[in-house]
């Protein structure tokens, strides 16, 4: 009874956000295929940020790391966070827009575009795999091909006078291999998926962040510990006796009056 | 520069040379072309095509294992993948690019020391990642199949990672059927149950020791659903699943995103913005009156010019006490106008949409929102506004379905609910496996911040510095 309510608060809670999500959830519907790399992205996106905030505060105290290694360490995980986050998110948005519809339209034939506000298609090419064209003569043939399967099958039906619907036949064909059908639809899924993650996960998380990262947390870091050192070496210089002369009445300090006078002024 | 139209998509409209119009031949014929033949036999005489064309089309869609590749990637997206691909880079590229990175000018052990993160942090994330991901896409599926999330419901169509925990402990795998066959059949009778739940009378309906069946019939018509196991929990289900117990709102509400107050009144802003955002077609093949793909958006325009001009022949009989018959002859002579001012006012209203919003038809056929016609056609009874629809398009919108009635309106419903469901089942998982693992990389990653130093010291101590390290008075582990 108590797994069952249990079940019934997760579900409900679960039922909530799910209605919170509904718009964006009505988009995966109609955009399966740039949804999927949508959420791809933001997966990758997320992460880094915590991993961004975490990583540099714990590298920054971590004791076991050694002195010499911990700056570098730390400032390379912000600045990895940094240009992961912005980087994957610029480029998805870039490739997404450009570069995806048009590896897309070698497969099926059919450019998606903006115009407008409006999200708009044009055929481009007859040729294409998944193009109703293509699609329309494989069905001709196929009609041809398998007319006598067709009528042993599938009762009452006359070959020749289906055929003669041919373009209706294309279309049920085409919802099942047409771009938007399961068939173009993997392709086209498949093709955004990979394209977001070589894009994003490899190229700026992988080659570009670590590249640009790796030098500036060197140089950062460096920068720091020159100054710290440098406040160092200050500091021990003001404490140590050793180094300063005693002011006496025969031998006043530099800068001085030899009567001292200054001595007694304070700003 | 030439204008770019939006693609007509229907170019069937336009059939190819030496095809012969398909209605003149059926209807000359004994035969019966294809689309008058029964939904059945369409679906088999297109999956006989498919089979044959299916491997064709693979070698067009150039080299093998890139296809495969996108094929793999669209049938396991997902929380769980986009996991694995950012373990694989960050085992395989990032090591590489930070040890062999010629902008930095840091030693070569430190570089190294920092590549080695790589592929600890991508086995620690990885295995936190994929237990997390692993558990909630489990416990997910328990939700959505069992009723417990009820905005989706996934009883009337299980889906098969659910079904696969079932099939385990059934007797059909102990008997060697395979999951497949089990999975159809179980899914087909489901299917059956709740298509009777939602279109049948819902006071012909009982249930008893969790076996659901017709009171005049006895017939069973489904057993040991999940969460449907009592008349407390089948009245609640009837109560807002039963098309005889639903007004067009809850319909709208639900596939649609309407939303209204609790008197049942739309709310004025969202009615405006989801009247003009939901296509027309959409809205008509969500209910079943026209079958999706079929009927294009400029049949659609005409059909309601069609309807508009009836509407005004009518309006002039009854004004000028004549028959229909004359009233089409007058509208014969005076109609150039006439006809050109409805078409215009349909022009004007749908303006330069390239589809006729939701909003734009019901405005077209007499509902409107000021004078809150639209408020009461969306109030009416399922059953009743199907009706209505059904008189309004009948003879007038080529391919309209005017014999939908309430099961077929619910097989329409139940199969566009399935499909939507499943797209909100895998996406809906997919953002809870994100934000679930926002925490878990918080745990990941302290693991790693203890993990990481000690492993390196062991296996690589050359790479750790020989400098003592110094005592620090704040921060430390964590």
């Amino acid at each position: 009874m108590a797994i069952s309510s249990i079940n019934k608060s997760v579900g409900s809670f679960m039922n909530y956000t799910t209605k919170k999500l509904s718009k964006s959830l009505e988009k995966g519907l109609k955009q399966p295929a740039s949804y999927a790399a949508k959420l791809m992205v933001i997966s990758f996106i997320s992460k880094d940020a915590v991993n961004c905030a975490l990583y540099t505060g714990q590298s920054l105290n971590n004791k076991k790391i050694p002195e010499d290694k911990r700056k570098f360490v730390a400032f390379l995980d912000l600045f990895n966070g940094i240009i992961n986050v912005g980087g994957q998110a610029l480029s998805f948005v870039l490739f997404e827009n450009l570069l995806v519809p048009k590896l897309e339209s070698i497969y099926t034939g059919v450019l998606r575009y903006n115009k407008d506000g409006q999200k708009l298609k044009k055929v481009v090419s007859s040729k294409a795999a998944l193009s109703e064209d293509n699609i329309y003569k494989h069905v001709e043939k196929a009609l041809k091909d398998n007319a006598d399967v067709i009528t042993q099958k599938v009762k009452g039906v006359d070959v020749s006078e289906v055929a003669k619907d041919i373009n209706a036949v294309t279309k049920s064909v085409m919802e099942k291999v047409g771009h938007s059908g399961k068939k173009g639809g993997d392709i086209v899924t498949g093709l955004g998926l990979l394209m977001s993650a070589l894009t994003t996960n490899a190229l700026i998380k992988r080659v570009a962040s670590p590249l640009i990262a790796t030098p500036l947390a060197g140089k950062l870091s460096d920068s720091m510990d020159a100054k710290a050192k440098a406040k160092k070496e200050e500091d021990s210089k003001g404490n140590d006796l050793s180094t300063q002369v005693a002011g006496t009445i025969n031998n006043p300090l530099p800068n001085h009056p030899e009567d001292g006078s200054k001595l007694n002024k304070k700003a | 520069m030439s204008r770019i139209e939006p693609v007509n998509l229907n170019r069937f409209s336009q059939p190819k040379q030496n095809a012969v119009d398909s209605n003149i031949a059926s209807k000359q014929s004994f035969g019966r072309g294809f689309s008058d033949l029964p939904d059945k036999s369409k679906k088999d005489i297109v999956n006989i095509l498919v089979g044959d064309i299916n491997p064709k089309l693979d070698k067009e869609l150039g080299w093998g294992p890139l296809r495969k590749t996108y094929e793999y990637l669209a049938h396991t997206k997902g929380e769980m993948q986009n996991q694995l691909v950012n373990a694989l880079f960050t085992t395989t590229l990032a090591p590489f690019f930070i040890a062999f990175n010629p902008f930095s000018d840091k030693s070569k052990e430190d570089k190294e020391y920092l590549a080695l993160r790589q592929p600890i942090s991508a086995v620690i994330a990885l295995t936190g990642g994929a237990a997390m991901t692993k558990g909630v896409n489990v416990y997910l599926d328990k939700l959505y199949n069992e009723g417990f999330n009820k905005a989706i419901d996934l009883r009337m169509e299980p889906n098969n990672s659910y079904l696969k925990s079932i099939y385990k402990k059934s007797d059909a795998k102990s008997k060697g059927v395979k999951f497949d066959d089990w999975a159809k059949d179980f899914k087909a009778k489901r299917k059956e149950t709740f298509t009777m739940l939602y279109s049948e009378n819902p006071d012909n309906i009982q249930i008893k020791d969790k076996v659901i069946s017709l009171k005049d019939t006895n017939k069973v018509i489904g057993r040991d659903i999940p969460n449907l196991d009592t008349p407390e929990a089948l009245k609640e289900y009837l109560d807002k699943n039963n098309l005889h117990n639903r007004k067009l709102s809850d319909l709208l509400k639900e596939e649609f995103n309407f939303e209204f107050y609790e008197d049942g009144k739309a709310k004025p802003t969202n009615l405006n913005s989801r009247l003009s955002e939901v296509k027309a077609i959409d809205f008509l093949s969500e209910i079943g009156l026209v079958e999706k793909g079929k009927v294009d958006d400029s049949k659609l325009k005409q059909a309601v010019l069609n309807i508009r001009q009836d509407k005004y022949k009518g309006a002039l009989a009854e004004t000028l006490g004549i028959s229909k018959e004359k009233a089409k002859k007058a509208f014969e002579i005076v109609g150039m106008d006439t006809s050109r001012n409805i078409e215009m006012s349909v022009g004007e209203d749908v303006g330069k949409a390239s589809s006729m919003s939701m909003g734009q038809l019901f405005h077209q056929l007499g509902y409107k929102v000021k004078d809150g016609k639209i408020q009461e056609f969306i109030n009416q009874p399922i059953p009743k506004a199907l009706d209505k629809l059904k008189e309004i398009f009948n003879g007038k919108l080529e391919d309209f379905n005017n014999k939908a009635d309430l099961k077929y309106f619910t097989e329409n419903i139940l199969k566009n609910k399935i499909t939507k469901l499943g797209s909100y089942a895998s996406n809906h998982k997919t953002w809870i496996g994100i934000i679930t693992n926002i925490f878990t990389t918080g745990v990941t990653c302290t693991v790693l911040n203890w993990a990481y130093p000690r492993i390196v010291e062991a296996l690589f101590p050359n790479l750790v510095a020989k400098h003592p390290a110094k005592a620090e008075k704040k921060g430390g582990n964590k």
